[in-house]
């Protein structure tokens, strides 16, 4: 009886694998795919020594990173999608909102022709990994990504893609100002709740 | 003009007749009335020739530059040269929708001219399900994504232009074929659910299904190697294969259908894994349509994704469910009741196939796991995070390497049992093939434990070839008479088969072999690759219809020859002002001297020159040769006469 049983169960398997399948799929329809919970989520942006981008040798570090909020885009060259995401990083840089670029698994020769030719909307002078050791670091899924760095170096936002004009202003903003509103004094953990709402 | 709603209202009429097929067909199989079922048949065909004008009427809608359908005007512009305003036709979601239902009724109206030898019960079971299909698609066409809708009363003056990534010759072919692949795997389907229907699988049944899985199986082969060949030369740094969802959404079914052939082939043979092949007939075609949803849901992040709303992947997830769902309730209830009396040993045919089987359908879990995973980690709250290549190239090449070891042994193994004395052939063939494997890998500037498995792993398979052709002649009269009498399924497996290996030494050469440099070249300047030298010689501009160009003229010397003068463009596209590249490549047997033209390079004002990507690329024409010999060997089997034949009247 029991073989019998077990059997039965082996034959209904395809089908309930489906099931699980199907329900997982319907769960997921219409979620944020984009913005997505970092591996890094309010914790201290990774420690890092890049090179600079236009000064070879010359190393950077955390350091060097703006005081307040940021945004920290992670691009190259070689992305077609980053030349999609590009003109709204240039509008943003010229409304004066801070960008660190950090540019990944490039030549840096062609990095620095793209930035001439393009624009180049970083603040700080642009950061090199090209190895990429340090986008494992950032959990990086691909290219473009962009993080939002609170003023106390720590991941609020991470999102993957090209950003638009559209989530500029209905989800990174709300989170960079809600960040430069001096949130910061705030322990983390009172700060979470809220961080959780605005910036996830 | 008038024929967009004509097209449109073709599209309802065929719904209509398919409506009507559904109830005719229905009844004539309930009743068992054969002339209610053959008058079914007529009504697929007027359905199936509604969706073609009515495709047709869309490519011209393109070819007219009619902007006021506002499908055109997001996929097309008036500078777009004709031949990709007739891809951008199916360059877009809706476009390709319909494109969808036309091949599917393509292959529809194939089986009604070309199966005049099958039962009257089991064709028209299986056009009933083919049609409950097209039912589905059509409705969805209908609702969420009409090709023929206008916007009116605002017409725009132009078009937005086909993207200009899509704007590639392989680009114009890739998805009519991939989709001849794709909407094919619904065949074997269809066959499947007619035989739980009927409750019968026999050698007759697998026969008849052969030509159109193998069919089905050719056009996805093109249809990825199609692809592959678009990623190679548009997306300008040469890759070919990124293990993308929506690569790896037309894997999938074409993992699932190599096992299918090779499963059926034993069910045809011997009567055995029937359940099997039923089961891997439904989850073809289950995965072409979880293709289809992933791909425009939005679900999974990709760079292909091009038409995405979650709205509209509600709709497929529906039909999914139904189509799958109710596939796998029948299998479910019927499967069981299959019976296989044969048994076989442990080394015979029959266990090789199961072997294979086994492979390739742990390769095709661990890319649906991959490619699945981040909405199985949002399911179960583990984080959200997408498996990239590493995950993917660390389990499935040495799966294929072990797929290989099997490959071409299992066609020299007796069914049932082996018999013979295998210890000492085996022995030699191990170590002819290493040996040979070693001193080839010798032949390498270095050692790469990749290179050596890869050769050791094809002369064992070449080994392997020429016993099985030593077999076959052995007792024929003559050599030549003995080739000419092998069964054209000889030939089909072999070229296959070849193809596999032809393909696995391009994918060494390509990942393990490749060469890059970058530099930064002003006219008259040189650089050395390999053996070759490099020379630009000039640099022009040119002005197509839609695009402006920089093109750089670079000379490739070889001992001081000239062999070639290559020419990479910089385009700039008019209407949407994005910029590609377009790479031009030196192709000899063994690699392809690759140059992209990248960008202009300063340096504190002054000119350092044009930035130049070159690389040597080895083993590139061996994927595409590999993939064009074994999507041939499968539509050389699918041209086997037996397979059109009635079956033979055995007393039972």
């Amino acid at each position: 009886m029991k073989s019998d049983w077990l059997k039965k169960a082996l034959w209904l398997t395809p089908l309930l694998l489906f099931v699980v399948l199907g329900s997982l799929l319907y769960n997921r329809l219409g979620a944020e795919t984009q913005i997505i919970p970092s591996q890094l989520d309010r914790q201290l942006l990774p420690d890092f020594s890049l090179e600079n981008l236009n000064k070879p040798g010359e190393l950077l570090s955390a350091e060097d990173l703006p005081k307040g909020p940021f945004l920290l885009n992670v691009w190259a060259s070689w992305c077609p999608t980053c030349r999609i995401e590009h003109d709204l990083l240039m509008d943003l840089s010229a409304k004066g909102v801070p960008i660190v670029g950090v540019d990944f698994q490039d030549d840096a020769d062609t990095a620095r022709a793209y930035l001439s030719d393009a624009g180049d909307p970083y603040l700080s002078e642009p950061l090199s990994d090209p190895e990429g050791l340090y986008a494992v670091e950032l959990g990086l899924t691909g290219t473009p990504e962009t993080y939002v760095i609170g003023s106390d170096r720590r991941v609020y936002q991470h999102i993957v893609g090209a950003i638009d004009p559209i989530m500029w202003e209905q989800r990174i903003k709300p989170c960079m100002d809600w960040l430069g509103g001096g949130q910061s004094q705030q322990s983390i953990d009172e700060a979470a709740p809220k961080a959780q709402e605005i910036c996830s | 003009m008038v024929y967009a709603e004509l097209g449109h209202f073709l599209i309802v009429l065929a719904l209509s007749l398919c409506l009507g097929h559904l109830f005719l067909g229905s009844i004539g199989i309930a009743r068992d009335r054969a002339e209610l079922m053959r008058m079914s048949e007529r009504l697929s065909l007027a359905a199936a020739l509604a969706i073609l004008i009515s495709f047709f009427l869309l490519i011209a809608a393109f070819l007219h530059n009619d902007f006021s359908l506002s499908y055109v005007a997001a996929q097309s512009s008036s500078l777009t040269p004709w031949f990709y305003k007739v891809s951008a036709s199916w360059g877009g979601h809706a476009g390709s929708l319909l494109m969808w239902c036309a091949i599917l009724y393509g292959w529809i109206a194939a089986l009604i001219v070309w199966g005049g030898h099958l039962p009257q019960a089991l064709k028209s079971r299986i056009i009933w399900t083919l049609n409950v299909v097209a039912i589905m698609i059509l409705l969805l066409l209908i609702i969420t994504s009409n090709p023929f809708e206008r916007t009116l009363p605002l017409i725009p003056v132009d078009g937005r232009d086909l993207n200009p990534l899509l704007q590639d010759p392989g680009l114009i072919f890739h998805p009519p074929i991939l989709y001849m692949g794709y909407v094919g795997t619904s065949v074997p389907f269809a066959f499947a659910i007619a035989a739980l229907w009927l409750g019968r699988v026999d050698s007759a049944w697998a026969r008849w299904m052969r030509p159109w899985t193998l069919a089905a199986w050719s056009c996805l082969t093109f249809g990825i190697a199609l692809g592959a060949w678009w990623a190679y030369t548009e997306l300008g740094w040469g890759g070919w294969w990124f293990w993308d969802p929506v690569e790896n959404a037309s894997l999938m079914p074409w993992l699932a259908v190599t096992a299918l052939m090779h499963s059926l082939y034993a069910t045809e043979s011997r009567g055995v894994f029937k359940a099997w092949t039923l089961l891997l007939a439904i989850a073809a075609f289950s995965l072409s349509l979880l293709g289809t949803f992933l791909v425009r849901s939005g679900v999974l992040t990709s760079v292909h994704a091009f038409a995405s709303d979650p709205k509209l992947g509600f709709f497929i997830l529906v039909i999914l469910g139904l189509v799958v769902g109710c596939s796998l309730l029948l299998y479910t209830v019927r499967a069981p009741k299959l019976k296989t009396l044969t048994r076989f040993e442990l080394i015979s045919k029959e266990s090789m196939l199961a072997y294979n089987n086994l492979l390739i359908t742990g390769a095709l879990l661990v890319v649906l796991l991959g490619t699945l995973y981040p909405i199985i980690a949002d399911g179960f709250d583990l984080g959200v995070v997408s498996v990239g290549a590493p995950y993917f190239n660390a389990l499935f090449v040495p799966l294929s390497w072990l797929l290989i070891v099997g490959m071409t042994a299992a066609p020299v193994v007796r069914w049932k049992k082996e018999t013979r004395k295998i210890n000492k052939p085996l022995a030699a063939m191990i170590g002819i093939s290493v040996i040979l494997g070693v001193l080839t890998s010798l032949l390498y500037p270095e050692f790469n434990w990749h290179v050596l498995i890869t050769w050791v792993l094809v002369y064992w398979a070449l080994c392997f070839s020429v016993l099985d052709l030593y077999l076959r002649l052995r007792f024929a009269p003559s050599k030549l008479a003995g080739i000419r009498r092998l069964p054209i399924k000889f030939y089909s497996m072999s070229l296959g088969h070849l193809g596999v290996l032809v393909l696995a030494l391009g994918v060494m050469q390509a990942s393990q072999m490749s060469v890059d440099r970058d530099a930064a070249l002003r006219v008259g300047d040189t650089l050395e690759i390999g053996p070759y030298e490099l020379r630009m010689e000039k640099l022009g501009e040119r002005q197509a219809q839609n695009f402006d160009a920089y093109v750089a003229q670079i000379s490739v010397y070889k001992q001081g020859s000239l062999l070639a003068d290559l020419m990479p463009e910089k385009r700039r596209y008019v209407v949407d002002n994005q910029s590609m590249t377009e790479a031009a490549t030196y192709a000899t047997l063994g690699s392809d001297l690759y140059v992209s033209l990248g960008e202009p390079l300063t340096q504190d004002g002054e000119f350092l020159g044009w930035s130049v990507r070159v690389s040597i690329k080895s083993g590139v024409h061996w994927l595409w040769l590999g993939s064009l010999l074994m999507g041939f060997g499968g539509l050389l089997g699918a041209w086997d006469k037996r397979s059109f034949q009635k079956a033979k009247q055995v007393t039972p």
